[in-house]
């Protein structure tokens, strides 16, 4: 058997015998660590926020100013369009 | 677009049954590779292919599908066990493996892939990785060389010059034996 022949020979088949069992579950246990540190984060933000920003003051400058915005015909167009291009994009990523 | 690179890509979107699939069909491989570049520790190669394949989830969205995502994992893979080697100081990683006077004992013809196992083990892990992947894995010079992270060259030099080594030892293991 010439040396090329030992190395080209495939290497040994390993039986899964549950390997890939184990590595899914530590898969799982890896994105529910995720999804808490996730949700974890955003109620920390969520609860910051709500202790920390001026909320009624900023709510009754946006019922002010909301109002003047959407009274503008230009800025109501380019919205439109914004939104309409991310609509077409979607359905040309999907083909 | 081939079956592991849509595989991956459901992976990347969040399908884990995706992912479990690609693990089924490339866990034979990556331990294999694993297990050669421990010499034989099968308990630290399946823990090295294991965190393997976590890293591989975790990164999933990185994997470009330029190369093949048995490439790709082999990157990581061996990324780990150099990581381990230098951690646990398995072998001397900086220096290319040397020829070595204590033979094994002398083997059969027939115990020839065992033969090229223990002469594999006294290679450098480079060169061992390299012949590892070029030959027994099947993947291509630039397929290697980038799961190897070396330049093209580099990997070539580390396949003629193992495959020399490799050559001499089972010459003289078989002179050996033979007288």
């Amino acid at each position: 058997m010439s040396i090329d022949d030992l190395l080209n020979h495939p290497l040994s088949s390993i039986a899964d015998d549950g390997f890939s069992e184990r590595v899914m579950d530590e898969v799982r246990a890896h994105r529910r660590r995720r999804l808490f540190v996730t949700a974890a984060s955003v109620a920390a933000c969520v609860v910051l926020a709500l202790l920390i920003l001026p909320l009624r003051t900023i709510g009754t400058e946006l019922g002010l100013v909301v109002p003047q915005i959407a009274s503008l015909e230009a800025l109501n167009i380019t919205a439109a369009v914004v939104v309409l291009s991310l609509l077409l994009e979607r359905q040309f990523a999907r083909l | 677009m081939s079956e592991s690179e849509w595989l991956a890509r459901e992976a990347a979107a969040g399908d884990a049954a995706a992912f479990g699939v690609l693990v089924r069909q490339h866990q034979s491989k990556l331990r294999g590779f694993l297990l050669r570049m421990t010499k034989g520790n099968h308990a630290l190669a399946d823990d090295l292919a294991q965190e393997t394949f976590l890293e591989a989830f975790r990164k999933i969205a990185q994997f470009s599908g330029d190369g093949s995502f048995f490439g790709w994992l082999c990157a990581i893979g061996y990324s780990r066990y150099l990581m381990e080697a230098r951690k646990r100081k398995l072998e001397n990683l900086d220096e290319a493996g040397n020829l070595s006077d204590d033979a094994p004992e002398p083997e059969t013809a027939s115990l020839a892939r065992l033969d090229l196992e223990k002469a594999m083990a006294r290679l450098a892990p480079a060169q061992r990785a390299a012949l590892t992947l070029c030959f027994a894995l099947g993947l291509s010079h630039e397929e290697a060389a980038a799961a190897l992270n070396i330049p093209l060259g580099t990997l070539k030099s580390h396949v003629n010059r193992g495959r020399e080594k490799l050559s001499a030892m089972l010459d003289a293991w078989r002179i050996k034996a033979v007288s």
